[in-house]
């Protein structure tokens, strides 16, 4: 036992350690230089936010409810039924998450614009007089929100859904409950911590929303995210930044919190009964309807990518085939940091694989029980609550810029709020008899963790491998900061493109992001082995 | 375990002593585009480095406002010598911040008076540009020559422009409005003129995104930004509007940054930059017109709208008022 504690505490010391130096350190470096700079009001300053405040939570709260309506029958689906090409569509369902932001302009306007495909076919096919207006509006926000966030509710729930125990339904069933009373009272309730968890993340998320989702829905949705930007950026006003990214944090991390009290409350054991998937079947009602649902899913994936291949390929004006934007891209070489359109494919992958892997493991050790430091917890899971922009600069007081380490260090702390609520999920819902079982027969804690926790959350540990990952590839504001012009990633080089004029070689060079993102998550799916059932 | 403490902890230690850069080099701050492979930098710096025998270390900290930041987070153990691409709207920032050291090189007056700061001595101009609003001709019919023009019924939802309080083309038609029609005029205008937005982006590229998938007929860019259509795109339908008002200028500079250890170097770099060599680069790098007049201009900028006025206002009063300005805007924006 003297053995054990002792590898405990190492670990323990470890991970505070980690969040301490890379977490709060900058952040504390950041207040103390803020406050130094400058004098605030800070109630004054709230008050003079109230309007955004209040819209950020409006519109984060209504984003998230439709991304629940969307991510929870798909994440069924994903967890109940076995159809051709899943792993494809898993893997295809996390590439919104790389989108870069400008692209997701581009395709969107392509696809929803007023004269973009859908208005032309509803025009063309169906005679519609006047154009049916999707963006530039609190539709054109909701769209946008739901097209970055659904997967995250579909993949959180369907790995709760997958492990759900079928003990309790059958017994309900027995007892004449029909299929409402059952999903209602039984399924729902056991899969409330992952929806939860999900929906928890998706409002943060849309709270602090990307400045880009605000040029397809209207500045009336302007978010604080914004606004502190602007403040640290624009009006060179650190205290009043300050103020309100501590603002911010402090009312996200609650709702991480509101996510911690609930998921315990609410998780049930697993008892290793489980259901198999049912393959889709098209000649059933219920089959069609699924199978419709899929398909509808997957196209509001593949269409955007499918209008930037025509962006990319396709000259505007003439409709002729061009490789013109690849040759751009490729005959390009920067004398002055020897660096060209395929290092910046590699800093992507180096910063992604070390962050994802990085993240994993600080996700694992805060998650399992043997190291949870209990009370730091809440806030450390609140670490997706801070400004990026805020947290950039505190890594850059604290210790300095120009470090690819640094940098992939501060996209693992991005990530780590996925790597924590995927993997503190699967855990929680290993049942306790079993490892004191194993323990009471004489199994040291590493044993424990072979042999019954890891099996059971390995599923878990590639699903959070392959959100950091996503996470640490689509990341600019955080290089932009932090990397002094030398490692150009595939988001910075896309700003590159960008500054020159030329959206078509942008485009061309997010088809690449693209492209190498699905690779890695089609082989993350590829590598994940179904779990094994004892 | 010892061990694992130990390498815990030299890599704390690793990441903390960052190694400092030699003081003989010079360390320039700058944007993003300005270092990137299709950049000025790539092209003037090994000039530079060639003519003084010395490294120059080109760094950058993001968009120009991470710039200034950067500066002003570093002010009390500055690490840069020179900054490039502080801009006339931003020099109030850097002059109320204190980061700037004064100098005027010798050769300023390659500078024509109409394109230097409102404030001499702190930034040394090298290149400057107008917004304009740039439109598809072959989809506009009515005739852009006034602020006015734009005002036109037919325009309706037809024209795309950045937000103020995050874009500096937004905040400079903002500030063309007021220059143009006074304060409280320009809320008479913007009243009318909201009609015809389509949306207000965040950002420049989201603009031009909705420009070029043919969404818009029309978006606030650059007086410049037709000739890159013509160079690179082979098209020259796409023009910017000359509004006999004047168009509101851009000046960028760079400056000396305070407590430079390099001053001598940092002022050849500067008088460096004002001549043809270094001026030559910036119509296809930059898209802006170089200062240095005597620098003759690709064909494609034929294209380009060179105004006879320059429209500013004074520094001092948007110091002032902007927030309220701003502020003033978004109640007319989102209003019904």
């Amino acid at each position: 036992m003297g053995k054990n504690n002792y590898f405990r505490l190492i670990l323990k010391l470890f991970f505070v350690s980690f969040f301490f130096f890379f977490f709060f350190y900058p952040l504390l470096l950041i207040l103390i230089k803020s406050f130094s700079l400058g004098n605030v009001n800070i109630i004054e300053v709230l008050a003079s936010k109230e309007k955004i405040i209040l819209n950020s939570f409006f519109q984060a709260g209504v984003s998230t409810f439709f991304c629940l309506l969307i991510g929870i029958p798909a994440a069924f689906l994903l967890a109940r039924r076995d159809f051709p090409g899943k792993k494809f569509f898993k893997a295809l369902s996390l590439i919104p998450f790389v989108f870069p932001s400008i692209l997701v302009v581009v395709s969107f306007v392509i696809i929803f614009g007023n004269n973009g495909w859908i208005n032309l076919f509803l025009k063309n096919f169906l005679g519609l007089p006047k154009h049916v207006q999707f963006l530039y509006g609190f539709s054109g926000i909701i769209l946008a929100h739901v097209f970055y966030n659904f997967s995250i509710v579909m993949r959180f729930v369907a790995g709760a859904w997958e492990n759900l125990d079928s003990t309790m339904k059958e017994a309900a069933k027995s007892l004449g409950a029909n299929k409402i009373q059952i999903f209602w009272n039984i399924t729902l309730r056991q899969l409330l911590p992952s929806i939860l968890a999900s929906a928890s993340l998706v409002f943060i998320f849309c709270f602090m929303s990307f400045a880009i989702v605000i040029s397809l829905g209207g500045i009336q949705f302007s978010t604080l995210e914004v606004e502190i930007f602007r403040q640290i950026t624009r009006r060179i006003d650190f205290a009043t930044g300050a103020v309100l990214s501590l603002f911010q944090f402090v009312i996200l991390s609650l709702v991480g919190f509101v996510y911690f009290y609930f998921s315990k409350k609410f998780s049930i054991k697993e008892k290793t009964i489980k259901e198999k998937p049912k393959k889709i079947s098209v000649k059933s009602f219920k089959g069609l309807i699924e199978t419709v649902f899929l398909l509808f899913i997957a196209a509001a994936i593949i269409l955007p990518i499918v209008s930037l291949v025509f962006f990319a390929f396709f000259n505007p004006e003439t409709g002729e085939f061009t490789l013109k934007a690849f040759q751009k891209i490729f005959s390009e070489y920067n004398s002055l940091l020897g660096t060209n359109a395929l290092t910046s494919v590699f800093y992507s992958l180096v910063l992604a694989v070390f962050a994802s892997v990085t993240a994993t493991i600080m996700g694992l050790l805060a998650s399992l029980k043997q190291t949870r430091v209990s009370l730091i917890n809440v806030f450390i899971a609140s670490s997706v609550a801070v400004s990026v922009i805020t947290l950039a600069f505190g890594y850059f007081l604290g210790f300095g810029s120009g470090n690819l380490i640094v940098i992939a260090l501060g996209h693992s702390i991005l990530a780590f709020p996925f790597a924590f609520r995927v993997l503190n999920n699967a855990l929680e819902k290993i049942d306790e008899e079993s490892i004191e079982a194993a323990k009471s027969l004489g199994a040291n804690e590493w044993n424990v963790f072979k042999k019954i926790q890891f099996p059971r959350i390995k599923n878990a540990l590639f699903v959070s491998l392959g959100f950091c990952f996503a996470v640490s590839l689509s990341e600019l504001g955080f290089v932009l900061v932090l990397y002094d012009g030398i490692y150009a990633t595939m988001p910075v080089y896309i700003y590159r493109l960008l500054a020159t004029f030329d959206l078509f070689a942008a485009t061309a060079m997010g088809l690449i992001l693209i492209s190498i993102s699905f690779l890695a998550f089609y082989s993350i799916e590829f590598f994940s082995k179904e779990e094994q059932v004892f | 375990m010892k061990v694992k403490v130990l390498i815990v902890f030299s890599l704390f230690l690793f990441l903390f002593g960052c190694a400092e850069p030699e003081e003989k080099d010079l360390t320039i701050y700058t944007y993003d585009s300005m270092v990137s492979e299709y950049g000025l930098g790539q092209k003037v710096i090994p000039k530079f480095e060639e003519k003084c025998n010395c490294k120059v270390k080109l760094v950058s900290k993001g968009d120009a406002g991470q710039l200034l930041s950067t500066l002003v987070l570093e002010k009390e153990n500055p690490k840069a010598d020179l900054v490039i691409g502080i801009d006339n709207s931003m020099l109030p920032k850097a002059i109320e911040n204190d980061v700037l050291e004064k100098f005027t090189p010798k050769n300023i007056e390659i500078v024509p008076e109409n394109v230097r700061f409102y404030k001499e001595g702190y930034l040394t101009p090298y290149d400057y540009g107008f917004i304009a609003f740039v439109y598809d001709s072959e989809k506009i019919e009515v005739k852009l020559d006034s602020m006015d023009s734009l005002l036109d019924k037919s325009l309706e939802n037809k024209i795309v422009i950045q937000n103020p309080s995050t874009s500096s083309p937004g905040l400079a038609l903002l500030l063309w409005t007021i220059k143009v029609y006074g304060d409280p005029g320009y809320k008479e205008f913007w009243r009318e003129f909201k009609q015809n937005i389509l949306i207000v982006t965040d950002g420049w590229d989201e603009a031009a995104g909705l420009f070029r998938t043919g969404e818009t007929p029309m978006y606030l860019s650059y007086a410049t930004s037709p000739p890159y259509y013509v160079e690179f795109e082979e098209t020259d339908k796409f023009l910017a509007a000359e509004f006999k008002e004047g168009h509101y200028i851009q000046i960028e500079g760079i400056g000396i940054v305070k407590g430079t250890k390099n001053r001598k170097l940092a002022e050849e770099f500067i008088e460096f930059s004002l001549e043809e060599e270094f001026q030559k680069e910036i119509p296809f790098t930059q898209f802006m017109f170089p200062v240095n007049q005597k620098v003759e201009l690709p064909k494609a900028f034929e294209y380009a709208v060179k105004p006879l006025k320059h429209l500013e206002l004074d520094a001092e009063l948007i110091e002032e008022k902007q927030e309220e300005w701003i502020s003033e805007w978004e109640k007319i924006i989102i209003s019904d």
